[in-house]
Order: C-alpha cells, then sequence, then structure tokens
C-alpha cells in the first residue's frame, strides 16, 4: 500500500525536470541564453502603422497587429549590437475588409506565401540614446536594405526594466514588386511606416 | 479598374494571338496565348524569374504563367504532330498536374503532409482531368470559331470569379488567356480554319482549373465558388455531340449549364455590399 501511495509521488518527482525543461524551452529559450544587453520586443505594447497617400489627395492609414523580435545593444559598443523583428501579414487592418484582402493579395503582400515581413539589422550607429539602424527588409518575397532612424523615447520599469523606440520611415513598394495602382497614382509609391516598439530586457 | 493596367493585360496576348493565327492558323493559338500570357505578366508585374531561378526560390503566380505557358508548348507540338496525340494526352495532363505542384510550392512547404495530399494531391488530380475533359469536349466539338468563342467566354468569367477573390493580378492574367481565345475568334472573320482541336484541351483546360486553384490558394476566393467553377466543365462532357453538328446547336446544348455553373459561382464570391468603396 506504501509503495502504491509512494508511486505517485515517484512520478511526479521524476516528471519535474521535465516540466521544467519543457517551460524553458517552450517560452524562454532566449531568456535563458540572454545576456545584460538582450531585449525582447513586448508585442502588447509595440505597434506598427503604415500610410498610403490615395489619389494624391490623402494619406489613409492602416496597422499590422503585432509586432515580435528581439534586439541585442550594448551602450559602449552599440555597433555590435542586432535588430530582428517580426511582423505578421495576416494582421493587417486598414478599417476595411475588402481592402484588406486586397492587400494580402498577390497584388501587394501575397500574405499566403508571404506571411510576414521582416527586418534584420546589418549596422547600427549611435547618437546619444537615439540609434540608426540599416538592415535588411523583407516583404512581399522582396529583400530591400534600408536604414531607419530611431528615436528613444523613453526608459521605466514595469515587471522588469522597459525600453521604448519610435521608427519611422519610408520605403517605396515598388522596389518590394507592388505595383498595382502606381499606373495612375490611385496609390502612393511611398509608403510610410511608423514603429514603435516597447523593449522588456531579457533576464 | 485602371484602363491602362487593363491595356497591359489585354494588348499582348490580343496582338500574339491575331499575328500568329493570321501567320500560321489555329495550331499557333497555344504559343500566342502562352507568349501573351507572359508579356501581360512582365507589364503587370515584373518578368517572370526563369524555372531554374524558380526552383530555388519558388513564386506561385511566376509558376502558375510557366505552367500555361508549358501546356501551351504542349499543345502546339501535339497540334504540330510532333508528338502523337496519345502522348500529347498523356503530357498535357502530366504538364497540367506538376504546375499545380509548383504553384503550391512554396506555400506546401508550411503545410502538414496531410494538407499537402489534400490541396496538392486533390488539385493536381483536378488540373490533369480538367485538361482531359477539355480535350474531349473539343474532340466532339463542331470545326468552327464557336467552341472559341464558348471557352473564351469561361475564361472570362473565371477572371472575373479570380478577381472577385480579391486578386486583380490574377484576375488580368486570366483574362489575358481569354483574351487570347477571343482574338483567335476574331481573326476567324480573315482566316479560315481558326478552330480549335482537342490539342488545345490541354491549355484551355489547364489554364481554367489552374487558375480558379491560384485564387483559391494565392488570393482569397473561397472554396465553394472554387467548386462551382471547377465543376463547369462537367456539363461539356455529358453532350455527346459530333463534330459535325451545327454550331449553333453546339453552343445551345453546351454553353447553359457551364456559363450558369461560373455565374453561380460569382454570386456566391461576390462580396457583401459596402457603402465604403476603397
Amino acid at each position: 500500500m506504501k509503495t502504491l501511495l509512494l508511486l505517485p509521488a515517484l512520478l511526479v518527482a521524476a516528471a519535474a525536470p521535465m516540466m521544467t525543461t519543457t517551460t524553458l524551452s517552450g517560452g524562454a529559450a532566449d531568456v535563458r541564453a540572454a545576456g545584460p544587453h538582450d531585449w525582447i520586443v513586448d508585442a502588447g505594447h509595440s505597434s506598427c502603422v503604415f500610410g498610403c497617400k490615395h489619389a494624391g489627395a490623402a494619406w489613409f492609414l492602416g496597422t499590422f497587429d503585432r509586432v515580435e523580435g528581439k534586439v541585442t545593444l550594448d551602450p559602449d559598443a552599440p555597433q555590435k549590437g542586432s535588430v530582428e523583428l517580426t511582423i505578421p501579414v495576416e494582421g493587417l487592418d486598414s478599417n476595411n475588409e475588402q481592402r484588406d484582402g486586397h492587400l494580402k493579395s498577390p497584388d501587394f503582400f501575397n500574405a499566403k506565401e508571404n506571411p510576414e515581413i521582416t527586418f534584420k539589422s546589418t549596422a547600427i550607429q549611435a547618437s546619444g540614446k537615439d540609434l540608426e539602424v540599416t538592415g535588411d527588409l523583407s516583404m512581399a518575397g522582396e529583400t530591400q536594405s534600408v536604414t531607419i532612424p530611431v528615436k528613444w523615447t523613453g526608459d521605466g520599469e514595469f515587471r522588469g526594466k522597459r525600453r521604448g523606440y519610435l521608427a519611422e520611415f519610408s520605403v517605396m513598394r515598388s522596389k518590394f514588386g507592388m505595383n498595382y495602382g502606381l499606373a495612375k497614382n490611385v496609390l502612393s509609391d511611398e509608403v510610410r511606416l511608423t514603429i514603435s516598439l516597447e523593449l522588456v530586457q531579457a533576464q | 479598374m485602371d484602363p491602362v493596367a487593363l491595356l497591359k493585360g489585354a494588348l499582348p496576348p490580343i496582338a500574339a494571338a491575331l499575328l500568329f493565327v493570321s501567320l500560321w492558323g489555329a495550331r499557333a493559338l497555344p504559343l500566342a496565348a502562352g507568349i501573351g500570357l507572359y508579356l501581360a505578366f512582365g507589364l503587370l508585374k515584373d518578368w517572370p524569374p526563369l524555372p531554374t531561378a524558380l526552383w530555388s526560390d519558388p513564386n506561385g503566380a511566376a509558376w502558375l504563367v510557366w505552367g500555361v505557358c508549358g501546356l501551351a508548348v504542349v499543345s502546339c507540338l501535339e497540334g504540330l504532330r510532333v508528338i502523337p496525340a496519345r502522348a500529347g494526352a498523356v503530357l498535357g495532363a502530366a504538364a497540367a498536374a506538376a504546375a499545380l505542384w509548383l504553384m503550391l510550392d512554396k506555400l506546401s512547404q508550411r503545410w502538414t503532409g496531410s494538407e499537402v495530399a489534400l490541396y496538392v494531391g486533390t488539385g493536381a488530380a483536378a488540373a490533369a482531368l480538367g485538361t482531359l475533359g477539355v480535350r474531349d469536349a473539343l474532340a466532339r466539338a463542331p470545326r468552327s470559331p464557336a467552341p472559341a468563342a464558348l471557352f473564351s467566354v469561361l475564361l472570362s468569367l473565371d477572371a472575373g470569379l479570380v478577381t472577385l477573390g480579391k486578386s486583380a493580378l490574377l484576375g488580368q492574367l486570366c483574362g489575358a488567356v481569354a483574351a487570347a481565345l477571343g482574338a483567335s475568334v476574331a481573326a476567324a472573320i480573315w482566316r479560315r480554319g481558326a478552330t480549335l482541336a482537342a490539342c488545345d484541351g490541354a491549355w484551355i483546360g489547364g489554364a481554367h482549373v489552374l487558375f480558379v486553384l491560384a485564387g483559391v490558394q494565392l488570393g482569397y476566393l473561397g472554396w465553394w465558388p472554387a467548386a462551382c467553377a471547377l465543376a463547369a466543365l462537367l456539363p461539356l462532357g455529358l453532350w455527346r455531340g459530333r463534330p459535325a453538328d451545327g454550331a449553333w446547336r453546339w453552343l445551345l446544348r453546351s454553353a447553359p449549364l457551364p456559363l450558369g455553373l461560373l455565374a453561380l459561382a460569382m454570386w456566391l464570391a461576390a462580396p457583401a455590399p459596402s457603402p465604403y468603396g476603397y
């Protein structure tokens, strides 16, 4: 009987290390390997807004509902840092369901074949707390090098150290193979992107 | 829709079809459609990368264009009697299945094994059957421009359907194939014998199935409208006519059901009315 009572306890004890391993590898593998200069993008408090000019008149704005990624930034050697961002295209919202479908179609993002917009830095320069990040921006199956001015917006503390950055830049969509509506300037070639990042220090 | 973009999609296949059919007859029509489609894609989007480049960096729309071009070459070879009819039928079906597989190559890299089996397997089978079905229908069709006119209308409706699936590009490309067929009917006015033959089933049937499935897989066309559109070819096999039948008689018997099914598909795919255009 004692053996029977002991058996569940033994099973739990045997499973405990496995459960710990599962937890770590399930969500915090980066955290385990993180150094003091590693930051993770807090997707819940980061945003990406895009704007495109319609008929040469007004900028209509849309959002992507999620920005994910990680940033490594050593204040003493910013050039050794890295920025990796991923934006799922399925989360595109331009406040018009029909237009959302069109924007995700092969006319624009070709979202089914290229479900993510990605950015991977190749060089970082610091100017005070602001940054200038050069990297490869990939969307709709095309990759272009872009340089993005990134402004520091603040440091804070809420369930860990937090740091904010704001990036505002433009890309020419034709360089990414998105030619629809260019001929008569129905939709501008220039697309403005605003990315607000809240980073949480990895621990 | 932007008229410049419309012309970019329609003019190359029309010009190619008028030129090729006038110079070399209806056997050159598949080649004209393939070249017209390639030019339309280049003008509307970008010149499609060569298949060697697509092999390592696949793109569904580009593979679709090369797939229809490949089917056009098979039709042309059979039409010129370079390959026998039976080999042409098998090669056309195999080429359509392969084109479907390549078109879905990039998507299938993220699919599970069962999804690959379902979407690629059934899609490839549908593409192969599409070529054989149209081939059979054309073999029993009258030797007149009527079949080309009917298939031109069917492919035009496919183009509209795919556009309702949110992709103007795919719609225009399908419209380019339809435009080539339509132009061949016009060429029949001054050139006798601009008629379709069984060998044309490969590129016409293949294009129909490939574009409808591209609308679903690359665009946002629903499965029900797509199923109706794919089923539109089935009634063509029901009417066991003969080449000796008159064109009007053939049209009256063959056209209503496929056109009705495609109209139903478009009705199903039409978005709910919205007070906000975009």
